[in-house]
């Protein structure tokens, strides 16, 4: 087993998976079933990884307004941001913040009261997603804001699914995914797993 | 299917701890037990070669004996008498007064469990036509040997005195009759010497055909004293000679010894193993399914794999740091100077 380097080292596989999917996965949510279980970790270093394994712009777009971390991360929590897009009281292109990764920029959730309308997604996922060659979005857990996941995968090229080894409840992703049937099935992508998750027979369950 | 059992042992590897506790709890007794029943298991043997006359001396005309499929061998006869004298209070009494055991008999509170507990220790088996092995197992050194040397004394106690019996009955049987034609014939001889008493002289015709019927009466009587006592002395003689035809050899070959040791518990300690650790696994493995059944976290991809129809798109290893933290720091704190981000909302 190789050395790992970096922290993002671990979000490699998954990053260069998406980089070689024929399928043109440019657009990628991020959730899980309940809060815990890790989903903006993995959209945060699947972007920082994603950045590393090409060269073009990345941006991570922190929708979950009900648990910021991201922004709150970033220090950017005052900061105008999709909220603000979204009620168009700023372009979308102006509230994009640059990161320490060059190849890595955020849009920050910019945390109001209240909840923006949805209805402007559409054309701000447009506009973003014409200069940048990847767009991250971490999104809230899907049991805990439904609605809002389910708007999401609409402009979405894929959703993933996150479920936290060892904590994840069956019963929940179950109902995450009952959930989103009507729409859409996500992909499952699993957090936090022990090392011998990777042996050879998991590995040829994940090829599947 | 591959995918459920390795859910299992996973449950298994996880709660080893329980199910090592679990398996213990029943496992350590059982093999307890089955340690102590071997340690304190005194067997005794005796082996009996048991024969009947008729078949000692021949048995002629035995081609034609209908019954003789009907019969059985004088091994499983004698086994099966022994058992059921073992059945009997009286007998076990007999044989444990015979024994060390008496006192703690004598002392017992509850005669009835006590007799209980004999009798079971008691084994007949039958192992061939005329072989028969006699066994006991007991707690102690020495009461094994004992109580089969009482179990044998015993059983030829009781062949004796049924001997005895059956003939003691023919005997008492004609003993009667000769005791009845005896006073037949006194009275008939008193009644001829009255009559010759009470006339002198010649005799008239009747009175000389009267005597003539009380003469002939006393020779009736006479010769029916002599044949009773005929067949009362035949009578004892058959009986002897029928007891010795259909009597049985009873010859102990191995007489029982007193092992110092423990002997004979091994089947029962093996049983009582055997039972404990399939109990034991059996536990064990009932703990892990329900632990299995009723734990719905997701541990690995395999936990993954009930969603049937859902793509696995990856996995991503725990890290030994808080993988946040450092992504966090990666994209955001990457130098000393202020990120651009700290700049913007400075």
């Amino acid at each position: 087993m190789s050395e790992r380097s970096s922290p993002t080292s671990l979000f490699d596989t998954i990053a260069a998976r998406i980089d070689a999917s024929p399928e043109a996965l440019r657009s990628l949510g991020f959730t899980g079933a309940v809060t815990g279980e890790g989903a903006s970790t993995v959209a945060l270093g699947t972007a920082a990884a994603l950045g590393d394994v090409q060269s073009g712009p990345v941006l991570i777009i922190d929708a979950n307004w009900i648990d910021h971390t991201v922004t709150d991360g970033a220090g950017a929590r005052d900061a105008p941001g999709l909220a603000a897009c979204l009620r168009g009281t700023i372009q979308a292109k102006a509230a994009v913040i640059p990161t320490a990764h060059r190849n890595v920029s955020l849009l920050p959730a910019g945390v109001e009261n209240d909840r923006p309308p949805l209805g402007e997604l559409p054309s701000v996922f447009a506009s973003l997603g014409r200069d940048f060659r990847y767009v991250v979005v971490d999104l809230p857990p899907v049991l805990t804001a439904t609605a809002l996941v389910i708007s999401w995968s609409v402009v979405l090229a894929r959703l993933f699914l996150v479920v936290r080894a060892d904590s994840g409840r069956a019963s929940l992703v179950q109902n995450a995914l009952s959930a989103l049937a009507p729409v859409t099935t996500p992909a499952l992508i699993l957090n936090a797993a022990d090392a011998r998750a990777r042996r050879p027979a998991a590995r040829a369950y994940v090829a599947r | 299917m591959g995918g459920a059992l390795e859910r299992y042992i996973q449950t298994a590897k996880r709660l080893w701890l329980l199910v090592a506790l679990t398996f213990a709890l029943v496992a350590v007794p059982g093999l307890f037990a089955a340690y102590t029943e071997y340690m304190t298991t005194f067997q005794s043997d005796a082996t009996v070669w048991v024969e009947r006359a008729t078949q000692q001396y021949g048995a002629t005309g035995a081609a034609d004996d209908p019954n003789l499929f009907g019969r059985s061998s004088p091994g499983v006869e004698q086994t099966e008498i022994f058992l059921q004298l073992v059945q009997t209070n009286s007998f076990i009494i007999e044989v444990i007064g015979q024994t060390s055991l008496q006192p703690a008999y004598e002392a017992a509170e509850d005669k009835d469990k006590f007799l209980n507990e004999v009798r079971k220790r008691f084994r007949g088996q039958a192992l061939g036509t005329n072989l028969v092995r006699l066994s006991y197992q007991a707690r102690e050194p020495g009461i094994a040997a004992e109580m089969v040397t009482a179990a044998l004394v015993a059983r030829e106690s009781r062949v004796k005195n049924a001997r005895l019996a059956a003939t003691a009955t023919s005997t008492a049987f004609y003993q009667k009759e000769f005791e009845i034609a005896q006073r037949q014939a006194l009275v008939a001889q008193t009644a001829l010497e009255q009559f010759n008493r009470s006339r002198t002289g010649p005799l008239p015709a009747t009175d000389e055909y009267q005597q003539n019927q009380l003469r002939l009466a006393v020779d009736v009587a006479q010769g029916r004293l002599n044949d009773v006592r005929t067949r009362l002395e035949r009578g004892t003689v058959s009986t002897a000679l029928l007891d010795m035809a259909e009597s049985v050899q009873f010859q102990v070959i191995d007489r029982p010894q007193a092992d110092p040791f423990p002997t004979g518990g091994t089947r029962g300690a093996s049983l009582i193993a055997a039972v404990a650790l399939a109990g034991a696994i059996a536990l064990a493995v009932c703990v892990v399914i329900v632990a299995t059944v009723l734990d719905n976290r997701i541990r690995d991809l395999v936990g993954l794999s009930r969603f049937r129809d859902v793509e696995v798109f990856g996995v991503v290893e725990k890290s030994s740091n808080t993988a946040r933290d450092a992504t966090v720091q990666t994209l955001f704190d990457a130098s000393d100077e202020p990120s651009a981000i700290r700049r913007r909302t400075a």
